[in-house]
């Protein structure tokens, strides 16, 4: 992977910058020429974040605002960041059928996001997002979202990015006296391992160790084969069961629609002995009826008893013999007429003698003289009507007892109506009396005619019928429910028993993956250990060439060389050799040119082991050399990266501008105007904090970029 | 109230019907007896053969063979029935004097029951009628009937 541009906006004080970076093989260098203080770090910072976005960031950016310091000066509330990123990168392609060509394809990368900088120095970051393109001869092609980190981890792996972004101070961490030296192997661990990707190894070997042991856990001590034949064993004895109920089911149900059959006639039975009668319903109904024909047989009673009474009765006497009696009568009226009947008066005449006076008045008191002659008349008259004979008397009575009579036409009227009345009245009576009697007659003759036993016989087989019925019913759903049941029982052993034949098979599989997982696992870790200590060697062989190239050591040609060997350790510390193998102190043993010739050969040495392609982007590396030693780096990492990006300041520039002059395939200058005017010549021509690039090389300078010299600080 | 002339005399019925006035005059108080017996006591059938032999004019009988039922005095019971004795008499006799011959008036009136008594009987036998009660108002009635178009 290459870079070919970077375009920064808002940025910090990067506000609108554009790197450009060579990408030619013969001239892989690219010189940022710029002062300290002057945006190279952030510049580098800048590419970081549109590569890996806030979290590549110190503290994931959370307190690292990206927006230019003066947004609130200048009364921004709201700004935009953005990092677009042009890069090159070899890419295998499936081309011509089978066969893979690796092709170049040069990518766009543009990470925006936008902060709201608040008073006081707080801030928001929102909507970051990030967009990769193809950039074609036609136009740009959108990655898709969902490859985008595939592509930029691909260009270089985010576990790279300390390695080919860093700074001449940050190397030296594998070395500092400052770390502890578990600290410093942990460095130098993490870089090698990150680099030859041997975490992945690691991550591997895990892997396959859990794997291997979930295999050995699935073998267990259990007797599958003992099991499976108990299993087996029960569902041989459920079919048994299942098949037995079955058939009783099947008995049951043939039974029940016998006996159904058997009720139903039965009951057809029952239902033509009925017609004939309820015997109790018509007993009951006759009970009725007696009541009824008792009421009516009293009332006939009544009446018969009211007829026949009228052999006593006076009027029917007098009707019958109207004749005669008017004979009689006539002769006896006769005598009454011509006074022959004495007046019935002797009770009277009785009577008056008891009184003091006469009913007309006259006086019959016994003093007076008239009273006493009216009552001696009184007295004769009596004697007189004693004396007369019986004839008379026999008549006078009867006349006087026949004297209110009636007889024939009026006493037939008397009683007849009376008996007309009575008659219909017993009439009716005896009819409806009739009528209940025969009623009664017919119940009679009905419950007679109804042969209980036959019914009470049929009810009751009718009930043992419906009982075996419902007995038969309800066995046949307690063996609906047991076949259900066994059913699903011996559907758990089936599946019970395809498990156990499936461990069974697997149990031979198991230890097979076992073994393999476990075999793999070895390979992994031999691979490892192979490649920590092959690639370790190599790195460390690798870092002692371009080291001892870098101080220009020669231990073979010269016996008098101070530094003979740098090595890498199996423990992951990086060794200085002097004279008799004697082991230096980096920090202390070295000047501080070969501290960062040990540190940078380390890296490159981790990059060409590496085999990954990805510019060495690396911020003020040649601090603390000069002369030979600092030529050398620079010519060591020409020759040993494939793309050498170097922010350097004025000072690291000098001595090396001949290698910058043949190797730089871009050099330009970032200027701060803030240094205007102590270290500035010129006014700057913005008005505002930002980064300025100007295209002045290695060697030259303009109105931007022109810096005071010393002697024109201190003329004399 | 009527004086009873017939108390001291004593009252017959024919021997040759005895039986069917037994009949006639079962006195069991039931419906059916009352159907079948009309006459509550012997002197009810008596009177009735009385009225019927009086109404059909029956030439009166002499029966010496016959059995006292009861005594006259039964007809104090029924006082009308003195009455209606006597006045008979006095209209058949046509002479007060017969008013003072209680047993003459008796005689009269048992020798029409004598007669009359066959075809009461008869009557009540009758096997076109239902039952005898219902021939003895029929007869009544009939008998009744007939003094309707003659005024008092």
């Amino acid at each position: 992977m290459k870079l070919r541009s970077a375009r920064i906006v808002n940025f910090r004080l990067l506000k609108d910058l554009t790197l450009t970076f060579s990408t030619a093989s013969a001239r892989p260098l690219t010189v940022i020429r710029a002062a300290n203080e002057s945006g190279k770090t952030t510049a580098q910072t800048a590419l970081l974040w549109g590569l890996y976005g806030s979290r590549s960031l110190k503290g994931q950016g959370k307190s690292f605002p990206l927006h230019p310091s003066d947004a609130i000066l200048r009364g921004q509330s709201r700004v935009e960041v953005s990092v677009e990123i042009d890069f090159e990168m070899e890419v295998a392609t499936k081309v011509r059928g089978a066969s893979n060509e690796l092709i170049n394809k040069i990518y766009r990368l543009k990470r925006i996001c936008v902060e709201r900088p608040v008073r006081g120095g707080g801030f928001s970051r929102e909507s970051e997002r990030l967009h990769l393109y193809e950039v074609k001869s036609n136009g740009t092609t959108p990655i898709d979202e969902t490859e985008i980190d595939s592509v930029i981890e691909s260009a270089i792996p985010e576990a790279l990015k300390d390695v080919y972004f860093t700074d001449g101070d940050s190397t030296m961490s594998f070395i500092e006296a400052a770390a502890t030296q578990g600290v410093k192997r942990q460095r130098v661990r993490d870089a090698i391992e990150a680099l030859l990707g041997l975490r992945y190894i690691e991550s591997g070997i895990k892997r396959l160790s859990t794997i291997a042991k979930r295999f050995a856990d699935e073998l267990d001590s259990v007797d599958y084969r003992q099991e499976y034949e108990r299993i087996n064993d029960n569902i041989i004895s459920y079919d048994e069961d299942i098949t037995e109920y079955k058939e009783e089911v099947e008995e049951k149900r043939q039974e029940v629609d016998d006996l159904k059959k058997s009720e139903q006639k039965t009951r057809e039975k029952l239902d033509a002995a009925l017609q004939l009668g309820n015997k109790d319903e018509l007993v009951q109904r006759r009970a009725t009826f007696l009541k009824t024909s008792k009421t009516a047989e009293d009332s006939l009673d009544a009446a018969i008893k009211r007829l026949a009474n009228l052999t006593r009765n006076p009027d029917v006497a007098f009707s019958i013999i109207g004749d005669e009696a008017r004979a009689g009568s006539v002769l006896l009226k006769e005598m009454s007429d011509k006074k022959l009947l004495p007046k019935v008066s002797i009770p009277l005449l009785e009577e008056l003698l008891d009184r003091r006076s006469c009913h007309c008045g006259a006086s019959l008191d016994s003093d007076s003289s008239e009273g006493a002659l009216r009552r001696a008349h009184i007295q004769t008259v009596i004697k007189e009507s004693i004396e007369s004979d019986k004839q008379s008397q026999a008549a006078t009575e009867l006349f006087y007892s026949i004297r209110s009579e009636d007889f024939g036409a009026v006493a037939h009227d008397k009683w007849i109506k009376e008996y007309q009345a009575d008659n219909r009245d017993a009439v009716q009576q005896d009819s409806q009396l009739r009528a209940v009697e025969k009623q009664i007659v017919a119940l009679n003759a009905q419950i007679d005619g109804i042969d209980d036993s036959d019914v009470k016989a049929l009810r009751d087989l009718e009930r043992i019928t419906r009982n075996k019925i419902d007995a038969h019913s309800a066995r046949i759903n307690e063996l609906v429910g047991l076949i259900r049941e066994y059913e699903d029982r011996r559907r758990d052993a089936i599946l019970e028993r395809e498990k156990i034949s499936t461990k069974l098979q697997k149990a031979g599989v198991s230890t097979a993956k076992v073994d393999t997982a476990q075999l793999c696992q070895k390979v992994f870790q031999g691979v490892l250990e192979t490649l920590r200590s092959e690639e370790l060697s190599r790195v460390s062989s690798e870092m002692n060439r371009i080291f001892l190239e870098m101080i220009g050591s020669d231990p073979v040609q010269n016996s008098l060389s101070t530094i003979r060997k740098a090595a890498l350790t199996e423990e992951f510390d990086i060794k200085v050799y002097g004279t008799g193998d004697h082991p230096l102190d980096p920090d202390t043993d070295l000047n501080g040119a070969s501290r960062r010739a040990i540190t940078l050969a380390f890296i490159l040495a981790l990059t060409k082991n590496s085999k990954v392609e990805a510019p060495n982007v690396i911020d003020t590396p040649l601090g603390m050399t000069s002369g030979y030693v600092k030529q050398s780096i620079v010519k060591s990492l020409i020759a040993e990266g494939s793309q050498i990006i170097l922010f350097l300041t004025h000072d690291e520039i000098n001595n090396i501008e001949p290698i910058i002059d043949q190797k730089a395939g871009v050099v330009f200058t970032i200027t701060n105007p803030a240094h205007y005017p102590r270290m500035l010549a010129n006014r700057p021509t913005v008005d505002d904090a930002r980064v300025i690039r100007c295209e002045c090389n290695h060697r030259n300078s303009c109105l931007i970029c022109e810096r005071k010299s010393a002697s024109m600080e201190y003329k004399e | 109230m009527i004086a009873n002339p017939f108390a001291s005399f004593d009252l017959f019925l024919p021997n040759a019907h005895k039986e069917k006035i037994d009949k006639f005059t079962k006195t069991s108080g039931r419906k059916e007896g009352a159907l079948i017996s009309p006459f509550p006591r012997q002197i009810d059938f008596w009177f009735s053969a009385f009225l019927f032999g009086v109404a059909k004019n029956l030439a009166p009988a002499d029966d010496r063979d016959s059995y006292k039922f009861i005594q006259g005095t039964i007809l104090s019971t029924d006082p009308y029935r003195i009455a209606t004795i006597q006045l008979v008499a006095l209209g058949r006799a046509g002479d007060p004097s017969v008013l003072t011959e209680p047993k003459k008036m008796l005689d009269m009136a048992s020798r029409i029951v004598f007669a009359a008594t066959p075809f009461l009987i008869s009557v009540l036998d009758d096997p076109e009628e239902d039952k005898p009660l219902w021939a003895l108002l029929g007869l009544y009635e009939t008998l009744s009937a007939k003094t309707l178009s003659t005024p008092k």
